[in-house]
């Protein structure tokens, strides 16, 4: 009954040499496909064994060698194994994309053991990733254009730019900008996983995002702006918050030049006149910036006087008691306060 | 937003906290489908909960768990739909026939393990493991309902106080971890505790201390040893499986694959066809029924807002002055356009100033208003008109602007029938001012 087990390959090079093979026999359109992904399948499972040392059915643990996995590891990355899984990825079946997909956070979370030689920790996958092959980052980020594997490729993604190195690849490569198209795309789980990818390369690293707004923020702001008009309520307010988000301390520069420019006080205000009590308040948390900040402008101060009235209606029915937000009421009676102090007849120009 | 017209609703079939749940059927199709209906602006945190949870939801694929389909928004509110389950739920079973017996429960409880199995490898706690949350298809097969969503808001709620459900299925430390405002550090142990309770809740028709108020309840299950299941009609498997789930220590609950391996699990008969008559008498009894749904579903365009009338904002600046002076140029066609051609410069000027300085004074305005006088010398009746104009421009609103229309209307009458007033008028001012300034 022996030919009942299929033989699996015996080394870690066998193993992804066979995994490589089996990879580039899958075609969708073939009877056989079924079998080259089931074989797929069963390899990617047997790497994750070696890798996790546990297997998902049971709780039992098999422990590998480190040897075992650094060499798997260094195999993995220097054979074109990442590059081919992600190219063929939507022949793949549902469960073995995931299983690439945690095949990346392995790689990319591994640490240097103290024992380990250069090439078991992380560094080497990240100079794969920058510098080895970088049309495989590219195909990441041009994921959301699959309806099938934009979601693993977002998530694969997402893990990537933890790495400094690799966001900033991403966010210096001209196809970044696509991301304010993905995020409108109809369908749901797409456009909204497009946008987490989106405030994951802008957010979480201050430097890089203090180096790109201040290299790009003409552009940035234009795009920006352009999706508080989404006609998608969740996409208007993913944007706002990512607004506040960004306009934090560390990035004076920004907030600077945001808050000087008239143009960002008018797409707030057109938010803050927005039937949504949610739009609403995280308009007012970038407006009140707008009211009370002491190096106001002239022109800023110009369209606020223009709309003094308008304001003060506004404040009138923005119904800051539904929040229970004490805060939210202080800071509304402030900012009304400066509202009122503002002159009521226009300067002459 | 084409999606929002792929379903057709037929009827509320379940009601939450958070979202009411219909069946519907696709249009293209003719499948039917179960909708769970959010409204997004309800709450400030609760989106990105629910958009994290469509992506988990997207990424599942177990038989015993129910099948997420697709999603889509239409003004603030989410439409997730999912695999619809023509049995109901267990809550729905307990509903009609009161309480079930040890076979029809152990039959449940093994579908129940089974996909908290592949949740628990997925790393996914589901929450909300309750009868209510356990769905029957119309052929008896068990599917878990409601994980994350519902569960994760939950959670939030109850750290906020702002938590309304009933917390009777909750593991201890759960309501313990919350109550301390820490990170929600409890793991999928959590669910095989509320497995034991659900196990007890469909075996006797209740959860234990269903009759204590629920606030109360949520202080007594950390304080309280663990319910255990009583009584001489059920077995001792039963009694030993709950008292397995029910360990109050969670790490010394058995895993679901380890449950899955008790005896109460792996002695059970094959109930299946049994239960496919109670979830029929079931169905009949309940079809003529119909839910209430708790919230309604507004479209976009009439959400409840207190702005009734939406607020024409005003953006430009300056415009004015350049529609007047088109005004002007039209009514001095003949004229040369030397002032004019000043005015604008001294606005260039005042423009260059407001980049370079921020803080820019009042002060530089005066010189506006001087430039004409050269203009209007000869007719000092323009000069009045002239001041009139920029007052009517300087008005901010329509009462303001039309008030200075009709004076300058009844101005210019006057002026019809006594030629001269205006320049008197004008005349007046200058004398006024001229003394004025030449007092000190």
């Amino acid at each position: 009954m022996a030919f009942l087990f299929k033989r699996n390959p015996k080394t870690p090079q066998d193993l992804v040499r066979t995994l490589i093979e089996t990879v580039n026999k899958l075609d969708s359109s073939s009877d056989t496909n079924k079998k080259y992904q089931d074989e797929c399948s069963r390899f990617l499972n047997q790497i994750k064994l070696t890798l996790y040392g546990t297997d998902d059915d049971s709780e039992l643990l098999i422990p590998q060698s480190s040897d075992q996995i650094s060499l798997l590891v260094t195999q993995i990355i220097q054979s074109d194994c990442l590059f081919q899984l992600i190219s063929n990825l939507s022949k793949l079946d549902f469960d073995s994309r995931k299983d690439v997909s945690s095949l990346f956070s392995y790689l990319l979370r591994r640490q240097p053991t103290s024992t380990g030689v250069s090439t078991s920790s992380n560094t080497a996958i990240l100079d794969y990733l920058t510098r080895g092959n970088p049309e495989l980052l590219v195909m990441l980020i041009k994921g959301p254009e699959s309806r099938e594997n934009g979601l693993i490729c977002g998530q694969i993604l997402r893990e990537c730019i933890k790495y400094e190195q690799i966001c900033k690849f991403v966010l210096n490569h001209p196809l970044f900008w696509n991301y304010f198209k993905y995020v409108e795309i109809p369908v749901f789980e797409l456009a909204t996983d497009a946008f987490s990818t989106l405030h994951d390369l802008l957010v979480p690293h201050k430097k890089l995002t203090v180096e790109f707004l201040s290299k790009n923020y003409e552009k940035f702001m234009l795009n920006c702006n352009q999706l508080l008009l989404s006609k998608n309520y969740v996409t208007k307010r993913q944007t706002i918050k990512l607004l506040s988000d960004l306009l934090k301390r560390h990035n004076q520069e920004f907030i600077n030049r945001y808050f000087d420019d008239t143009n960002n006080l008018k797409f707030i205000m057109l938010m803050l006149s927005d039937k949504s009590k949610n739009l609403q308040r995280e308009a007012f948390h970038i407006f009140k910036f707008f009211v009370v900040n002491p190096k106001r402008s002239q022109k800023i101060s110009d369209i606020l006087i223009k709309n003094k009235e308008n304001f003060i209606e506004f404040f009138n029915t923005f119904d800051v008691l539904q929040f229970h937000d004490n805060t939210l009421i202080d800071e509304r009676d402030f900012v009304l306060k400066h509202i009122h102090g503002l002159p009521d007849i226009e300067r002459i120009p | 937003m084409g999606a929002a017209n792929k379903y057709y609703f037929e009827k509320c079939i379940g009601k939450g906290n958070f979202g009411d749940v219909y069946r519907a059927k696709s249009i293209s199709s003719g499948k039917t489908v179960a909708v769970k209906v959010v409204c997004l602006d309800d709450s400030s945190d609760e989106m990105n909960q629910v958009i994290q949870e469509i992506h988990f939801l997207s990424k599942l694929r177990n038989k015993f768990i129910t099948q997420y389909i697709e999603s889509y928004l239409h003004g603030y509110n989410m439409f997730i739909v999912m695999e619809y389950c023509g049995g109901g739920s267990c809550s729905d079973l307990l509903r009609c026939h009161k309480h079930l017996d040890e076979g029809v429960v152990s039959y449940i409880i093994k579908g129940v393990l089974s996909g908290l199995s592949y949740l628990h490898a997925e790393h996914k706690v589901h929450r909300d493991i309750k009868s209510a949350n356990i769905l029957l298809t119309e052929d008896a097969q068990v599917k878990l309902a409601d994980f994350g969503v519902s569960g994760e808001i939950t959670m939030t709620r109850l750290k906020k106080n702002t938590f309304v459900g009933t917390p009777f299925w909750m593991a201890p430390e759960v309501i313990a971890r919350s109550k301390t405002k820490g990170e929600s550090g409890y793991n999928e142990k959590a669910d095989i505790w509320s497995t034991g309770i659900t196990t007890i809740e469909l075996v006797t028709g209740y959860p234990p201390l269903s009759q204590y108020d629920p606030l109360k309840v949520l202080f007594e299950i950390p304080k309280k040893r663990p319910p255990i299941l009583q009584g001489c009609s059920y077995s001792a498997n039963i009694k030993d499986f709950v008292k397995y789930c029910l360990l109050k220590d969670p790490s010394k609950r058995p895993s679901s694959n380890t449950l899955l391996h008790h005896h109460f699990i792996t002695r059970g008969s094959n109930v299946r066809e049994k239960l496919i008559e109670l979830i029929n008498a079931k169905n009949v009894r309940m079809e003529s029924k119909v839910k209430k749904p708790r919230h309604k579903i507004s479209p976009a365009n009439e959400h409840n807002s207190a702005l009734s009338t939406p607020i024409v904002w005003t953006f430009e600046t300056n415009r004015n002055l350049h529609s007047f002076l088109n005004i002007d140029l039209a009514m001095e066609q003949d004229e040369s356009q030397g002032p004019t051609k000043h005015i604008c410069q001294v606005e260039e000027k005042e423009e260059d100033k407001f980049k370079e300085e921020t803080e820019m004074s009042h002060e530089l305005v005066p010189t506006a208003p001087r430039s004409p006088v050269g203009r209007f010398a000869k007719d000092k009746a323009c000069m009045l008109f002239y001041c009139l104009e920029r007052v009517y421009h300087r008005g901010k609103n329509e009462f303001t602007k039309s008030a200075v229309a009709e004076l300058m209307k009844s101005i210019q009458q006057h002026e019809q029938e006594q030629p001269g007033l205006c320049h008197t008028i004008v005349e007046e001012f200058e004398r006024l001012l001229t003394t004025a300034n030449n007092k000190p």
